[in-house]
């Protein structure tokens, strides 16, 4: 994780935006946060953690606590982080939960905190935000841990050391050692092992306290206290159950022969009862034998009276027929009454029918006279249709001539536009010669203009060329006297300065080279330092080439004014060409040649014009005519249709005046017909019913009389055969014997009264000598039998039963008492060898459970007997370091033999001291060697776990203060081997108040804190 | 019928502390191109999908996709089974929907017996699909006494299927077993702590071809017909000379198979190199594949700082340094163990050694294992 970006607002002592970009480094990989106390350094750290995993670098600051108390309500706490991580670049943000100002009114809303990461790996540039992967505070967090590789505490073990807390992993105890080391290096499946076997171990012991409690729960149940009473009370039970079992066998012999003699005794006894049964049957018999007699009797009568029948039968129907036929007749003369008065009605009606046969005639005649007025009304509609007809004619005649009349007097307007057309293009056609000429002059004029602006131009550029020559050239003149006089001035003074060198090389008595003379009184003495030669030489040059510069500009410059000179001539000679129009714009020339031009192309188009429009006026003249004809004949027509409608109309009136007014109508025609038509039939229909319904009445009398007539006839000859029937029957009864009819009554029976009375007297017949047999064979069967003592026999099979029921029960329950004493044993032995059993295993899982569990002579468990060899790996570079910094003095050791017997060991630290070639433990360290050895053991751990897991990246680290604690050449040391590591790559970044360090370390994030928040900046 | 075969794809896999979901993915789209253009009939999956129960979130999208575009963007259907390392259950999750469409998930016993069917130009194949378990579920789902290892396990499975099988039509076994003799290697998770794990290979004489998972080296038991396809990436330092690709299987009329292997590339390498650190970071040092994930082995002696740190500039994946000189030089105290070579039987068997100075008697390594074994049954969140 290498930061590139950080932003944090309203955060910590930082009131407002506060950005650091680490790329301001600039490839400085070492950087000292400094500024004074309180100003916010640990902050910065605090924000890379809070925006990496929202808790801060001491972890003891929480992210809600983070807010700014110099911000203003309106700014709201965030922080931003970037990052890259090998090659991909990732963003963080995060909000703290926070107050925030409402939108609308007062007070304050508490905003939820939120958090985003995203992937910006191909963003473009800063504010391309890229791919979200992230974008919940707890999945930004998971997120972190997965790309980092680590979680929030390992994190600030190996990458930022917090203040006060970097000593954690040198001074804990083995078990906080262990969880830190399990994180880093995923060993917790092992300690899942360790709390698997402790399980299983677990399992064991409870099962084998299940096995115990249900023993015991056996052994309640059978009241008993050990298995062995158990067997010995199986045994006893068992001998018990023989002695029972051979009883019961006795019992049940006997009983089987009581219950013998009871069935023998029985079955006599059956056949008593039957001789007793069949004599009171006899004797029932016998006693009904009277009334059996009396029903033979009343049998007899019956059937003599069942022959007289026939004869009554016929009596009765002879006595309803005559009934009947005195009914007929009564009814028959009603009827005939009825007829009669009928008749008599009828009659009247006709002759009240026959009385409108006058009015009929009348109506015919006036529906005669309604169809003559028909046919005239219909003739009277066909000329009214032919008027109209010609109405519409007249109308579309006067139409066509008004269109006609339009027509001419636009093709007169249109005539005289074509002639004035005509007359404008000979105009036109005159002026064409004089329009070509003004073009051409015009043209030339224009290109001449043309050429004098361009050469205007030219001559402006020229002259400013000119200008800005003569000023270089002056300042190089300048330049030139500055030299000149410089170099004068240098040479000057060396020419002087000869005299005097020369004269410090003159000796007394020794000839002067230059005049000769031995003797020097006065010697010449430099006023100033004398120039040496090299400077001449250099003023020299340096003028010289001033000089040069100066006339190559003096040449530029001639060429320059020549030019202008030239083209100021050439400019006079054209504006002379030109006259008046050079003070015409070349805009304003071209646009007057474009509109002679168009004149010129029109005046050229005229000559066909000419011809067209003419051809034209030909064309219209001849339509004129035509028109004015057809107008004439029109105005004709509409005369004669004119005159042959009011002759029709003439007409019309003759014939309406035949025909009365309320009959005009069709409709008053057809109604007053209808009218006329329906009175008529409803009149003609009364009188044809009239005569149907009399002819129907005389008839129905006429019927009636004879069915009376034949009625009367009917009823004598029923009297008569009465009469005859009742003397046969009366004669037939005394035959019979019967000397009245109520005899006769008396005795009659119905059919099935007779035929019961048969079958009952037959059955008793049946009865009667069928029980004769019944006692006659019970009596020979009891002949040579004693009737036996059945109830006392009873009794005894009885009292043998019950004695055998008490054995059987007894010795069930005996058999009962031992089934349950035999499952009970078996149970327990089951369960005896199932706790042996368990107890094997438990002994081997639970020896392995506590082995893992640390409870062995090293005091180690299973996963630290795998940490410590990583431990180990991380001693050995940490010592390495941490040798050099304390001048091979210290090396950083496990402890291999046990320090504290109560607490589980095998990853407790001490410091090998050179010094005394000791062991000692860590917490003897003083502050200042501990930071050291702090700082060795992070920097082994990063080592290590890099080595152990390439993927995950440590190169960064940051180191919040420890130096104070340093002597200035432990200090050295410390930050030698943090060179080292920025020497390698890795950012690495110390926050302190050490003021050498400041000195020693060129690049800084200063930190200045003011009344109202802090600022920071890079410096290099 | 053209068949592809694949499996072990460990998607999510964490190697060395980096998530390999993206080097997975373009190795996945040369699988999905390969089906296109192959004139690929059916896609047989031999398990270790994922390589977790609960796989990251990226791992099951990637998943998704492949599955997607094979299945509806090509429209071949797939058969896939539970591997070791997937969790039964989330695997096999919508299982009846997704056969509607033609992926073919199976990632439980109970039904063993009951063919796929897919079908070619000549009739019929019922494909028998036979996911990892462990013997204890096997004994539980088949009800078979007779089950006490992965051996007995596989016998009571298969002698299912064959009363099932229909002899006149072609069969397929899909398995994710460790057969006997099988080159095995590191990152493959051994399926037994203790015991036998391995699967005698008679037990699929029957079948005309067996397309199995777990080994991560491609090659045929016994007769060409019972294969792995291997992993579809290397996944340790131990398979830095494996070829690495799926097997395409041409099946005919009578079933008689060709095995063509098709390898694929991932875009990072697997690699182990040696030499001291000037040697490997000097300007000798061989340029090419500087970004493969390597092993490092470090021939220097004596002290080095921050070796990570100067091999990372010139390799930026490098993922884990080895001194062999340092390692086997005096200094190292009688911890001297890694746990990530042993396995976890061998590391409590040393721990015991010495915290004790003991061997473990048969008993204590019979109930280690057994309660080690539960522990890995329960990552799977598989239960008996």
């Amino acid at each position: 994780m290498r930061p590139r970006r950080l932003v944090v607002s309203a955060f910590g002592p930082y009131a407002t935006e506060q950005v650091f970009d680490f790329d301001d480094l600039k490839g400085n990989n070492f950087f000292l946060i400094c500024g004074p106390t309180g100003s916010g350094k640990t902050s910065v750290l605090d924000a890379i953690c809070y925006a990496l995993y929202g808790d801060s670098s001491g972890a003891e600051r929480a992210g809600r606590t983070m807010r700014s108390d110099h911000a203003s309500p309106a700014t709201e706490t965030s922080v931003l982080l970037d990052f890259e991580l090998g090659k991909k670049s990732y963003r963080i943000t995060r909000k703290p939960e926070q107050e925030r100002p409402k939108k609308r009114g007062e007070g304050t809303t508490t905003q939820p905190a939120t958090a985003t990461t995203w992937d910006r790996t191909e963003a473009a540039d800063a504010d391309d935000e890229g791919k979200v992967i992230a974008s919940q505070p707890r999945s930004v967090n998971e997120a972190s841990e997965r790309l980092l590789g680590f979680k929030s505490e390992q994190f600030r073990q190996v990458v930022m050391l917090p203040q006060g807390q970097f000593q954690t992993f040198l001074k804990s105890k083995s078990d906080e050692r262990q969880k830190i080391l399990e994180r880093l290096f995923g060993t917790e499946f092992y300690r899942r092992i360790e709390d698997a076997l402790k399980d299983a171990a677990r399992g064991i012991g409870n099962d084998i306290k299940t096995v115990r409690d249900r023993r015991d729960a056996v052994l309640e149940d059978a009241d008993a206290s050990d298995l062995d009473s158990l067997v010995d009370r199986q045994g006893k039970r068992e001998r018990a159950l023989t002695i029972a079992e051979r009883r019961l066998e006795q019992i049940r012999n006997a009983s089987r022969r009581a219950n013998e003699d009871v069935t023998q005794a029985s079955r006599v006894e059956d056949q008593f009862v039957e001789l007793e049964k069949a004599t009171n049957y006899l004797a029932e018999l016998e006693r009904k034998k009277a009334a059996i007699a009396e029903d033979r009797e009343t049998l007899a009568d019956a059937r003599r009276a069942d022959s007289l029948l026939d004869v009554e039968t016929s009596a009765q129907e002879a006595e309803a027929e005559l009934a009947q036929a005195k009914a007929h007749v009564k009814k028959a003369e009603g009827d005939s009454v009825v007829r009669a008065k009928e008749l008599r009605a009828a009659a009247a009606e006709k002759a009240k029918a026959e009385e409108s046969r006058p009015k009929i005639k009348e109506l015919e005649r006036t529906l005669e006279h309604l169809k003559q007025h028909k046919n005239a009304l219909e003739r009277v509609k066909d000329t009214e249709d032919e008027i109209s007809n010609l109405d519409s004619l007249i109308t579309k005649l006067v139409n066509t001539q008004e269109h006609e009349d339009t027509e001419l007097s636009d093709l007169q307007l249109e005539l005289e536009d074509s002639k004035n057309k005509l007359r404008d293009a000979h105009t036109l056609e005159k002026q064409l010669e004089s329009l070509q000429e003004a073009c051409t002059a015009l043209g030339k004029t224009v290109k001449q203009r043309e050429q004098s602006a361009s050469t205007q131009k030219e001559l402006k550029e020229s002259q400013r060329a000119l200008t800005t020559a003569e000023r270089e050239l002056i300042a190089s003149e300048r330049e030139l006297n500055a030299s000149k006089s410089e170099y004068e001035d240098i040479e000057h003074r060396w020419r002087a300065g000869q005299a005097s060198v020369l004269a410090s090389h003159l000796k007394r008595g020794e000839p002067c080279p230059v005049c000769g003379s031995t003797d020097h009184p006065v010697h010449a003495t430099a006023s100033k330092t004398v120039p040496s030669d090299e400077r001449l030489a250099v003023a020299k040059g340096a003028h010289e080439k001033v000089q040069k510069v100066w006339e190559s500009l003096t040449r530029e410059m001639n060429v320059k004014r020549g030019t202008v000179r030239a083209l100021e001539t050439k400019e006079a000679s054209l504006l002379d060409g030109l006259g008046d129009d050079a003070q015409s714009s070349v805009h304003r020339l071209n646009e007057e040649l474009d509109s002679r031009l168009a004149m010129l192309r029109e005046a050229k188009g005229a000559g066909m014009r000419i011809v067209r429009i003419a051809k034209t006026i030909s064309k219209a003249e001849a339509t004129q005519a035509e028109l004015k004809k057809s107008i004439q004949s029109r105005a004709k027509e509409i005369k004669r249709r004119e005159g042959e409608q009011d002759k029709l109309r003439g007409n019309l009136d003759a014939r309406l005046s035949g025909i009365p007014a309320q009959l005009r109508s069709v409709k008053g025609l057809r109604d007053a017909s209808a009218k006329a038509a329906a009175t008529l039939t409803q009149l003609q229909t009364a009188i044809d019913e009239a005569i149907v319904e009399h002819e129907d009445a005389n008839k129905a009398a006429s019927d009636a009389e004879a069915g009376r007539k034949a009625a009367v006839q009917q009823l004598g000859k029923a009297e008569r055969q009465r009469a005859a029937k009742a003397e046969q029957f009366g004669n037939r009864l005394s035959a019979q014997g019967f000397a009245t009819i109520e005899q006769f009554q008396k005795a009659r029976r119905t059919k099935t009264d007779i035929r019961t009375l048969e079958s009952w007297i037959k059955k008793y017949d049946a009865a009667m000598s069928a029980a004769e047999a019944r006692v006659k064979r019970a009596t020979q069967q009891t002949e040579e039998l004693k009737r036996p003592d059945l109830a006392a026999i009873k009794a005894r099979a009885e009292r043998i039963d019950r004695i055998r029921e008490r054995s059987l029960g007894q010795a069930q329950s005996i058999e009962q008492e031992l089934r349950s004493i035999r499952k009970w044993t078996l149970d327990l032995k089951s369960l005896d060898s199932r706790e042996a059993k368990l107890d094997k295993e438990f002994r081997t899982i639970g020896y392995i459970s506590e082995l893992a569990d640390g409870k062995n002579s090293r005091k180690m468990t299973f996963q630290r007997f795998v940490l410590a060899a990583l431990l180990d790996d991380v001693l050995r570079v940490a010592s390495r370091r941490l040798e050099v910094m304390s001048k091979g003095r210290y090396r950083i050791e496990r402890t291999t033999r046990q320090l504290d017997l109560r607490s589980s060991g095998g990853l407790d630290l001490e410091v090998h001291d050179a010094h005394t070639g000791r062991n000692r433990a860590v917490n003897t360290l003083s502050g200042g060697e501990s930071f050291l050895a702090s700082l060795a053991l992070a920097l082994g751990l990063s080592d290590v776990v890099q080595a152990y897991a390439g993927g995950i990246v440590l190169d960064t680290i940051f180191v919040d203060e420890g130096f104070g604690s340093l002597d200035p050449e432990a200090l050295d040391l410390a930050i030698n081997t943090l060179l080292d590591l920025q020497a390698q790559g890795r950012l690495v970044g110390v926050i302190s108040h050490v003021p050498d360090l400041k000195e020693r370390i060129d690049v800084r994030l200063e930190i200045e804190s003011s009344r109202t928040g802090s600022t920071a900046r890079f410096v290099a | 019928m053209r068949i592809l075969h694949t499996a072990d794809w460990h998607l999510g896999r964490l190697f060395y502390g980096i998530h390999l979901t993206e080097d997975q993915a373009v190795v996945l789209a040369q699988i999905t191109q390969l089906i296109k253009e192959a004139a690929i009939d059916v896609v047989i999956i031999a398990g270790d999908v994922y390589d977790r129960a609960v796989p990251p979130t990226d791992a099951v999208r990637l998943l998704d996709d492949t599955l997607s575009e094979i299945l509806l963007g090509l429209g071949k259907p797939v058969v896939l089974i539970s591997g070791n390392h997937d969790s039964p259950d989330r695997l096999s999750f919508g299982s009846r929907l997704f056969a509607e469409r033609g992926l073919f998930v199976r990632s439980s016993c109970r039904n063993v017996h009951e063919p796929t069917i897919l079908h070619d130009s000549h009739g019929p194949v019922q494909v028998f699909l036979v996911p990892y378990a462990e013997p204890p579920v096997v004994r539980n789902e088949l009800n078979a006494s007779e089950v006490n290892d992965h051996n007995t396990a596989m016998k009571a499975v298969v002698s299912r299927i064959e009363k099932a099988r229909d002899r006149s039509v072609r069969s397929i076994l899909v398995g994710h077993a460790f057969v006997a003799g099988g080159m095995e290697c590191e990152s493959e998770r051994p399926l037994s702590v203790g015991g036998a794990s391995h699967v005698d290979p008679m037990c699929f004489q029957g079948f005309d071809y067996v397309a199995l998972g777990h080994l991560h080296q491609a090659q045929s038991a016994e007769s060409g017909s019972i294969r792995y396809s291997g992993s579809i990436m290397k996944y340790s330092f131990s398979e830095t000379d494996h070829k690495k690709g799926v097997t395409i299987v041409e099946m005919n009329e009578e079933g008689r198979c060709s095995i063509e292997e098709v390898s694929v590339s991932s875009p990072r390498d697997v690699r182990c190199i040696e030499g001291t650190m000037d040697e490997l970071t000097g300007r000798m040092a061989k340029k090419a594949g500087i970004n493969d994930y390597l092993h490092v082995r470090l021939l220097d002696k004596g002290a080095m700082l921050d070796a990570m740190g100067k091999l990372r500039r010139v390799y930026p994946n490098v993922l884990h340094i080895e001194r062999p000189v340092l390692e086997s030089g005096p200094g190292r105290t009688s911890s001297d163990i890694d746990h990530r070579r042993m396995t976890e039987l061998a590391l409590f068997e040393s721990f015991v050694k010495e915290v004790t100075g003991e061997e473990l008697t048969a008993h204590q390594r019979k109930a280690f294992v057994s309660t080690v074994e539960e522990l890995h049954r329960r990552q799977r969140e598989v239960n008996v």
